[in-house]
């Protein structure tokens, strides 16, 4: 501190990080506009320079808040009671006396620089926040709401708005309002919320507009609602396969939010939630709202689309797991690690639903079939088994020959190959929906599946149809693909007969014409299986030769990883179709016993909702074409490489992850 | 990135709730549903041939709920024709794709440009005379004024759909006849029944 220790007009100071003064570390800035000065201040740690970037901006709300009246330099007085209470005391217009300060070691530099703003100084290229700003700027800068510190007086505003007059409107938060209307209510918004003006504002009876106005705030604060630092856990949590433990993860990330993201979020989730109890009439449930909220509440900073497109599905699926169990998430009181009751039902009651009405939506595009409960069951539990074999089938597949490599390539043959290799859950779930067996024991009878076998002549007999195709790909396919891999595993001669006699019979059943399609599928993709084969088999065999000889021990592994594999997926498939409670007791026994199922889990995982960004819009009685299948299978491949999907789109056909879908018109 | 020329992009936009997706369904699966899901983003696709060389017809079905312009100008960008829906049974519906059609402009370059670029205005739902708030004649004067095609169109009674993909591949045309040609003439009769699968 030099001579130039003169009186700071903290009121007038916009603060922010110094992002763009890269000599040292932890430097945040205080810019006052008013006389074109510029204050850097580095703090010790990143903790520090939040809690100093807190105080100074809740000090400059309270004194531009008081300013009107009150000479800057002496905003003690606060006028709007919503300002923060806590902060009163130490509205000194001088360097704030803060007992933070003593955290400062002496060495920390204060330095003090004067800048013309006029020179186009590259120390301020972000706008200052000018006082009173209500839109675009940090939580903490917001006017607080009559009943919290924490929460902006805005989202109090809006939300009153919507609960009052917007309920029971069809798409309230998806009908966007007038974008004018919007806009200009920002900038009256800006500049000062005083509720009495605004509410005879006929923008204001608007509730579209409101409801934009809302999203608006959300999406254009600096730091997204769970925080731009959290984010990647928030995602990573997502990704957890167990149901209980991804609630547990979300509930400890969210009470690690700072105190304005806390309660705001808080209050916004318990709105959303009454708007979902509206369901009936508004049509949004929890998870309209999260496609609409996710991207909102949950991004990351800056413009990254990548991330933005790759994690879309997460962010949403997290914002309905919010919304679904706000009542949870905050209560604050329960301890966060012990797995009691009551986390129990609340992770495996979010997660029944949401899983397989995401597989469903695939598979009535896929075959069109009638809704029916053993439909979802066998189905969805197919499609899913799928979904996890062929991420164990790629991170095995090393170890297995040519033809295995052929597979994990194509994901049309993974799947097939699984598809056949797996019908116990299937089967379980079908024939005794309401009896769910225990994980474990679906699985010990691999081969009796009669369920499997088409067509059943039953009310489900579009069920047992649409299985028959799905097994039968994988029955002819496999025929073609899979006898080296059973030699080497050994322990697959429970799984061949099952795949053979289900590619046989399964033709039976069918029309003319279905079988024709299907036919034709196979033929083409095997057509491209084989012209890939082709292509990988130069790359590869270099690096089969050296892997030869441990390929031997290596498929050994793979051997014994089968069972617990297919347990873990029988136990899903169960969870997924919500017949077991007693699932739940013992989540995913997988997880401690195949050294490979939590990575796998997290690409499942990020596969099955990422077809849910791609279908979340199919319904239940669409017939569709058999590429509809084409579409289900294909779906590792848009996992993989889901940025490719949109920002290289360009590629094509050139690119497998770029294949999205392939609809046929039925002319 | 080089342009691939057996991909032919068309972008829907539209404010939330005014059928896009619908009207895209309806084009690739010719049903219609009722049920009520925004949509994220969603890509169709459908193989058609021109000259006995296949050629995909990538349909992307955005989101009209949260607008994030980083993507919305990714796909203008990327895309080569332009489907712009309003709700006939809602005038907001149609003032909101000003702006998008705005940044179409912007995106797409000078007026010469902007001519030869597929854009359909079209009005949704026109099935629903009882609530209709925006006229036919509306429509199209502000078609007019924005200098691009205009159309009314019903998903749900399937009026107009297969029209308007047919219209709008037809005005591509006007840009490179050569190769457009092919797609408009190919578009009804030679569109191939098969499947075809793409994995690469």
């Amino acid at each position: 501190m030099t001579g130039s220790c003169e009186r700071i007009d903290i009121g007038h100071n916009c603060v922010e990080v110094a992002c763009d003064y890269t000599k040292r570390k932890h430097v945040l800035r205080l810019s006052s506009p008013a006389s074109n000065t510029e204050l850097l201040l580095q703090a010790d740690d990143t903790l520090t320079m939040a809690h100093w970037i807190r105080d100074l901006q809740t000090h400059a709300i309270a004194q531009s808040a008081s300013e009107s009246n009150i000479s800057p330099h002496q905003g003690k007085s606060r006028k709007l009671p919503a300002t923060s209470p806590r902060k009163s005391s130490a509205t000194e217009a001088t360097l704030p006396p803060s007992p933070k300060s003593k955290t400062w070691k002496g060495r920390v530099a204060k330095q003090f620089r004067r800048i013309q703003a006029g020179a186009g100084s590259p120390n301020s290229p972000h706008p200052p926040y000018p006082p009173g700003t209500n839109i675009g700027v940090p939580l903490q800068h917001c006017v607080s709401s009559t009943f919290s510190e924490f929460v902006p007086l805005l989202v109090e505003l809006c939300t009153n708005v919507v609960e009052s007059k917007g309920l029971e409107i069809i798409g309230i938060y998806r009908v966007p309002g007038n974008t004018a209307a919007v806009s200009s209510l920002t900038e009256a918004v800006n500049k000062g919320l005083d509720s009495s003006v605004l509410a005879q504002d006929p923008r204001w009876s608007d509730v579209n507009v409101i409801s934009s106005l809302l999203k608006s705030f959300f999406r254009r604060l600096p730091d997204s609602l769970l925080t731009t630092e959290l984010y990647p856990a928030f995602i990573q949590a997502d990704k957890i396969e167990d149901p209980v433990q991804r609630m547990n993860t979300i509930k400890k990330l969210v009470h690690e939010l700072p105190d304005h993201h806390f309660q705001t979020l808080k209050y916004i989730l318990q709105h959303l939630k009454r708007v979902v109890d509206n369901a009936e009439v508004n049509k949004m449930e929890a998870r309209n709202l999260a496609i609409v909220f996710g991207p909102t509440l949950v991004r990351a900073g800056g413009d990254d689309m990548v991330t933005m497109v790759t994690d879309m599905s997460h962010q949403c699926r997290i914002v309905e797991t919010l919304i679904l169990n706000v009542d949870w998430f905050f209560d604050e009181s329960e301890s966060l690690n012990p797995v009691d009751t009551v986390e129990l039902s609340t992770g495996v009651d979010h997660h029944g639903p949401t899983n397989p009405s995401l597989l469903l939506n695939n598979i009535h595009k896929m075959e069109g079939i009638q809704q029916s409960v053993s439909a979802k069951d066998i189905v969805s539990s197919i499609l899913f088994a799928a979904n996890r074999k062929i991420n164990r089938s790629v991170s095995s597949s090393k170890a297995f020959s040519s033809h295995s490599t052929q597979g994990h390539l194509s994901t049309s043959a993974s799947t097939s190959k699984i598809a056949c290799s797996l019908p116990p859950p299937p089967s379980s779930t079908a024939t005794s929906p309401t009896n769910p067996q225990p994980p474990g024991s679906s699985n010990e009878h691999p081969t009796s599946s009669p369920s499997c076998k088409p067509p059943a002549p039953s009310p489900h007999s579009p069920v047992a149809q649409c299985i028959s195709q799905s097994v039968m790909f994988s029955g002819n396919i496999a025929k073609k693909l899979q006898s080296p891999e059973e030699e080497q595993e050994g322990g697959g001669g429970g799984v061949s007969p099952s795949g053979s006699s289900g590619a046989i019979t399964s033709y039976t059943g069918l029309s003319a014409n279905t079988q024709e399609r299907i036919r034709r599928f196979e033929q083409e993709t095997l057509a491209m299986l084989h012209k890939e084969y082709k292509l990988n088999m130069d790359k590869d065999s270099k690096r089969e030769l050296e892997l030869d000889d441990k390929s031997l021990d290596s498929s050994t592994l793979s051997s014994n990883e089968l069972r617990p594999s297919s347990e873990s997926i029988s136990s899903n498939s169960l969870n997924l179709s919500r017949l077991s409670s007693s699932c739940a007791t013992s989540p995913s026994p997988s997880l401690q016993r195949s050294p490979r199922s939590p990575r796998l889990a997290t690409r499942s995982s990020s596969a099955t909702h990422m077809k849910r960004l791609k279908t979340g819009k199919e319904l239940e009685n669409e017939s569709s074409p058999a590429s509809g299948s084409t579409d289900s299978l294909t779906l590792q491949d848009v996992t993989r490489s889901q940025s490719q999907h949109i920002l290289a789109s360009d590629e094509g056909s050139q690119r497998r992850g770029s294949v999205t879908r392939v609809h046929s018109r039925q002319c | 990135m080089p342009e691939q020329s057996n991909d032919y992009r068309v972008v829907v936009f539209g404010a939330g709730g005014v059928g896009k997706s619908s009207l895209v369904l309806r084009f690739v699966k010719g049903t219609f549903r009722e049920s009520y899901i925004p949509t994220i983003e969603d890509t169709y696709r459908q193989v058609i041939s021109c000259n006995k060389n296949i050629c995909t017809l990538q349909i992307t079905d955005t989101t009209g709920s949260h607008q994030f312009p980083a993507m919305q100008r990714l796909s203008i960008s990327k895309g080569h024709a332009f489907i712009l829906v309003y709700s006939c049974t809602s005038r907001q519906s149609l003032e909101e794709l000003r702006p998008i059609w705005e940044v179409i402009r912007e995106t797409k370059g000078g007026a010469n440009e902007l001519a030869s670029i597929p854009i359909m205005l079209v009005g949704n739902k026109c099935d629903e005379t009882e609530n209709r708030e925006v006229s036919a004649a509306e429509g199209e004067a502000e078609a007019k004024s924005w200098g691009c095609h205009f159309m009314e169109t019903s998903a749900k009674t399937n009026h107009n759909v297969k029209e308007l993909f047919a219209e709008l591949l037809n005005l591509e045309k006007n840009r490179n006849i050569s190769l457009q040609l092919e797609k408009k003439g190919q578009l009804k009769g030679t569109r191939k029944l098969k499947e075809k699968c793409m994995v690469m």
